[in-house]
């Protein structure tokens, strides 16, 4: 019905969102796609001759790690945020409406505060004078300070507690939708609560858990301020290196360079993660 | 009349636990200051069509939901097939429910549908694919086990429900509302369906419904709940012909009502004065807790009515009184004359229209009404509000 789409479903709709996306955000991708193939100057410019060498450079041993240990925390941030997330969402999702929205709330009131602010709040926490030793020690459960800040361990931690709301946010649309009825018809059906979880909960809330996973791990793997402040210069991941070339080094080719092997990276892993989450959807399916 | 209902209605007591499927006895479940469940006691016995019927929110779905597990009773015993259900939870209940909403599993195809409960308790799977197999054969579904719940009709869905359920052969099969959300033809291909599909496995089934026809065409006996309670269970013959109280008349089918005084009783033959505005002496026929002087409510189903413009055409009845046809509503195979009597009561009686022994009645037109004096039942009048 082409009438109908025209006049309820007009394609104008779309022009905002695509002029201020095509304006400040793809026209800047292909700047910085330029960039990896430039030559810094001596002071630090760019000059426009074309190069590969910025990609060459990074086949070295080096980045290699950085690349790995920035997936490793990703990914570890990720399964974190998941186990966390998903019993608190289900819980939410289950309460009464009301209740619904003072959690939600409270799941957004960190947002209130600036996200570096809340990072200095984690080092004061953490370091050797902080709240955790200062704590251990009166109690008499340590006799000296534990050394927590500046390790992967408060990294993990500090990525954990920013992104565990882009977990909980889907996680909880996704069983919000969820009908009451079909636990109930599970466990009509003979399921445990473990097979009611498996068997049902657990493949309809999947598109939430895919979504969720994708918010936390993408800003996770570019991730540059936790690692900075609270991993020190121990813990290097991708998003300082980048954040390195540009500023410290002033190395701009080479900073877009990392930036454009991070993005292929990502869109890799991405459609993996999505093509084999169908491919598991149609194992379940035939079986 | 009084034999012919007594052979189709199963003896309520003197029967052994034995036949007994289900054994209800002072469930009590409280929601907050709501009693849903007030002291409900029944028996459902092997193999028999029960409903549970009611006005919504007169507790039948929470004595279904107790049934099934889902809710425990704050009080009362519960037996099913002879075993207590106490701290048993519905996985491990010999019951299967088929939901109002369906509840089928939207990621899983019509076949994984019907075949999830006895993957649950791990059934070979060749003895899966039979059973799946067979139970949608029962349900007309056969072919449609690699489709989608979403792409089925209404109808489907609710075969599929069925079907799921059905295939763990439940010693018991609890239906919520299996019909309410078909339309009218449907509903009443899928009645006849479930009785023939009752009579094929043979378990029990216990149904809960608010369709007072749908109850009365499928049950072998209806428990009417009003209020949390069970105010009567009998089969459907003796709670149309001889309802417990008003509710239960007023609830099932027509009830055509006269409030009066009954001034005397001889041999269970009293004599009742309306209180219309121009009283009539009627005859009627009292139940044994009627035998004194009391103010008391008639009622009369539709059908034990005689409708006439003049008395000479009525036949000869004990009892006559007078009325004006109010409305007329034209049904195609009957029409429903509403009757007004007095100021405040209004009477309803159907005519068949087939029969053309009368020529209609309009609006405005004054006739006779006519009953038999063993007609109707007799109630104490409800103690003013």
């Amino acid at each position: 019905m082409p009438g109908w789409s025209n006049t309820h479903h007009p394609r104008w709709l779309l022009l905002p969102a695509l002029l201020w996306m095509g304006l400040l955000f793809v026209v800047p991708l292909f700047i910085v796609l330029a960039v990896s193939f430039a030559t810094r100057g001596t002071y630090g410019g760019i000059i426009w001759h074309f190069t590969l060498s910025n990609y060459i450079d990074l086949i070295h041993p080096l980045y290699g790690r950085i690349l790995g240990q920035s997936l490793f925390f990703a990914t570890m941030t990720t399964i974190l945020c998941l186990l966390i997330g998903f019993p608190f969402a289900y819980y939410i999702a289950r309460a009464p409406r009301r209740q619904q929205s003072v959690w939600l709330m409270l799941v957004l009131v960190p947002f209130w505060t600036n996200f570096l602010v809340r990072t200095y709040a984690w080092m004061l926490i953490l370091r050797t004078e902080g709240l955790v030793n200062t704590f251990l020690l009166n109690w008499g459960v340590i006799d000296q300070p534990v050394q927590l800040l500046y390790t992967p361990f408060a990294v993990l931690l500090g990525l954990v507690y920013g992104y565990l709301p882009f977990m909980i946010l889907p996680l909880y649309v996704a069983c919000e939708r969820l009908d009451p009825m079909l636990i109930d018809a599970a466990s009509d059906l003979y399921a445990s609560r473990v097979a009611v979880f498996r068997r049902v909960i657990l493949p309809l809330a999947k598109p939430g858990v895919i979504a969720g996973s994708i918010l936390v791990f993408i800003p996770t793997v570019g991730a540059f301020i936790t690692p900075d402040l609270l991993g020190g210069a121990r813990t290097m991941m991708i998003g300082n290196l980048i954040q390195h070339e540009y500023l410290v080094v002033r190395d701009w080719p080479l900073g877009s360079a990392v930036s454009f092997v991070l993005i292929g990276v990502v869109i890799i892993l991405l459609t993996t993660y999505a093509t084999g989450g169908r491919h598991l959807r149609l194992e379940e399916v035939t079986k | 009349m009084t034999e012919s209902f007594s052979s189709s209605s199963l003896p309520a007591t003197g029967l052994s636990s034995e036949r007994c499927s289900i054994e209800a006895s002072q469930l009590v479940k409280r929601y907050g200051n709501v009693l849903a469940a007030d002291h409900v006691s029944f028996r459902v016995y092997r193999g028999e069509f029960f409903s549970l019927l009611g006005p919504s929110g007169a507790g039948k779905t929470s004595i279904l939901r107790i049934l099934a597990g889902f809710e425990t009773a704050d009080a009362g015993t519960l037996l099913i097939e002879g075993q207590s259900m106490d701290n048993v939870p519905p996985n491990l209940r010999p019951v299967n429910l088929v939901f109002q909403s369906y509840a089928l599993f939207p990621h899983l195809r019509v076949g994984q549908n019907v075949s999830f409960g006895l993957e649950m308790i791990r059934v070979s799977r060749s003895e899966i694919q039979a059973r799946v197999r067979g139970a949608l054969e029962m349900v007309k579904l056969l072919g449609k086990e690699e489709r989608w719940p979403h792409e089925l009709s209404g109808g489907e869905q609710q075969r599929v429900a069925l079907a799921r359920a059905l295939v763990n052969r439940p010693a018991v099969l609890l239906l919520d509302e299996p019909l309410s959300a078909l339309d009218q033809q449907l509903r009443q291909e899928m009645q006849i369906e479930l009785q023939a599909i009752q009579e094929q496995v043979g378990s029990t089934f216990v149904c809960v419904t608010h369709h007072q026809h749908e109850a009365m065409i499928m049950s072998d006996r209806i428990g009417v709940m009003h209020q949390g309670r069970m105010v009567q269970i009998g089969t459907p013959r003796e709670i149309y012909e001889r309802p417990a109280n008003l509710f239960v008349a007023r609830f099932i089918g027509i009830s055509n009502e006269m409030p009066g005084r009954i001034e005397t009783v001889t041999n269970g033959v009293g004599v009742m004065a309306s209180e219309l505005e121009r009283p009539v002496v009627i005859q009627v026929t009292c139940p044994e807790n009627i035998s004194r002087p009391q103010r008391v409510i008639l009622s009369l189903r539709p059908e034990q009515l005689f409708l006439s413009s003049d008395e000479s055409h009525l036949p000869a009845v004990a009892n006559v009184v007078g009325g004006r046809v109010d409305r007329v509503l034209y049904g195609g195979r009957e029409t429903e004359y509403v009757i007004r009597l007095s100021e405040t009561v209004l009477w309803k009686v159907q005519l068949n229209n087939l029969e053309r022994i009368h020529k209609p009645f309009v609006s405005g037109e004054s006739v006779r009404i006519g009953w038999h004096a063993g007609a109707g039942t007799i109630f104490p009048s409800e103690p003013p509000e």
